[in-house]
């Protein structure tokens, strides 16, 4: 059962279109496995349509009409509606949200996993905009995440398994947004963790150890 | 449709011409549900019969609507006009090509469109994509139970958002008006007006939930 959502102002920043490729990407995920959200955003974008509706209209070119359906015929002319890739027999699929889908290889273990003794491997994948890091993490069973926190934001998304982070569990579906305030040590369940992490700068581990390893070992 | 319910259905919203309001609401007496739900009723059957018979009548007068407004809509983010007309025709040229899948259930057709100039715009300016949500997703344990919202509901709660917002307290109109014309996330509106984030989040929260509230206090 989903408890932790992104919250209103991060689907409006969703629907609005101000959140970055990468970000989008946590919440879509979450949106894909919240009905709740779902139906929010739906509403937030209601109000996207009243925004349209409601603007001053601005004189366009007196050919802008002729133009548009002079394009119609090319329009036609290129494939009908592009199909969305399908990415038959890969065995995760149950597990990843539709959004996710189209950054992954067939196999998750296609991608290039950086182990840490047993703790915690991540997988980077490739997401715009420069600047983020988007990964799977996967925690290993009731391992915990060292001791950081983040020069930013950090957005979680629970794919499978969970993890218990100060007094909240969250588990498949469940979204935490953590700003540069939270200094957290997420600890996984007993059956481990895989989570999609998205964070708008390098977080920082703030632990004893940890600050004696961050050079090193950057999550 | 008679020619002049057609006019009736695309006379300019005269009651809210300005858009979100910048300051004060003004007082106005709101029309009724029913002569709201006109324009989008009329925009339906245009997108149908483009969709069943790509009639490019039906394409034009529903290019003369939208296509000023959602260039005025591109314009509000800091476009150029030239490029914002550009980007008009783009969306425009999408909505014929996807008008098929346009599900008057679930959204006015102003609220479709915006889904598409976003898009667009996003493509265009970030250069990058928006991961989108389907509903054809496979992961089990969410698929949709849709609302139990029919086409005339779909239809009517996106106008009557658009008069709701005229009652929304200044201060909430303005985060929700600077998320759709000015394109900017809750955090750089909290940076621009020199508020903490959380008074941000909870004029956002304030301003969705009396939106909400209008709708179903009118739909029920």
């Amino acid at each position: 059962m989903i408890s932790q959502h992104p919250g209103e102002e991060l689907l409006l920043d969703y629907v609005s279109g101000a959140l970055p490729e990468a970000a989008s990407l946590a919440v879509a995920c979450h949106i894909s496995l919240c009905p709740a959200c779902r139906a929010e955003a739906g509403h937030i974008e209601a109000v996207g349509g009243a925004a349209i509706s409601r603007i001053t209209p601005q004189e366009i070119g007196a050919d802008a009409l002729a133009e548009t359906l002079a394009r119609l015929d090319q329009a036609d002319a290129e494939s009908a509606p592009v199909a969305e890739k399908a990415r038959p027999g890969a065995q995760e699929d149950e597990l990843l949200p539709y959004p996710l889908r189209h950054y992954l290889p067939d196999r998750l273990d296609a991608l290039s996993w950086r182990k840490r003794r047993k703790i915690v491997d991540t997988a980077a994948l490739d997401i715009a905009p420069a600047g983020f890091i988007t990964r799977l993490m996967r925690i290993h069973p009731g391992m915990a995440v060292p001791d950081h926190s983040h020069r930013g934001n950090e957005f979680t998304l629970v794919l499978e398994g969970g993890y218990t982070d100060g007094d909240i569990h969250f588990e498949r579906g469940d979204f935490q947004a953590a700003d540069a305030s939270v200094d957290h040590r997420p600890m996984a369940d007993a059956e481990g963790c895989l989570c999609l992490v998205v964070l708008d700068a390098p977080m920082r581990l703030t632990g004893r150890i940890g600050r004696l390893v961050d050079p090193f070992v950057r999550l | 449709m008679p020619a002049v319910q057609t006019a009736v259905a695309h006379a300019p919203p005269a009651v809210y011409p300005a858009g979100f309001p910048a300051r004060l609401p003004r007082v106005t007496e709101a029309p009724t549900p029913a002569a709201e739900q006109r324009p989008d009723l009329r925009h339906r059957e245009l997108i149908a019969a483009i969709a069943e018979r790509q009639d490019r009548d039906a394409f034009g007068e529903l290019f003369e609507h939208f296509a000023p407004r959602l260039k005025a809509y591109v314009m509000r983010s800091g476009s150029d006009p030239a490029s914002a007309e550009e980007l008009a025709q783009e969306a425009m040229v999408s909505v014929w090509r996807k008008a098929a899948t346009f599900d008057p259930a679930k959204a006015a057709v102003s609220t479709w469109i915006f889904t598409i100039v976003r898009n667009r715009r996003i493509d265009l300016a970030r250069r990058e994509n928006r991961p989108a949500v389907d509903e054809h997703d496979l992961t089990g344990e969410a698929r949709w139970q849709e609302d139990a919202f029919g086409e005339v509901q779909a239809a009517q709660e996106q106008t009557i958002i658009a008069s709701a917002i005229d009652t929304l307290p200044p201060e909430q109109a303005e985060v929700i008006r600077k998320a759709f014309y000015e394109d900017k996330s809750h955090a750089v509106v909290a940076e621009e007006l020199r508020l903490p984030l959380g008074t941000v989040k909870s004029r956002i929260r304030l301003a969705l939930a009396h939106l909400k509230r209008s709708v179903s206090e009118t739909l029920t």
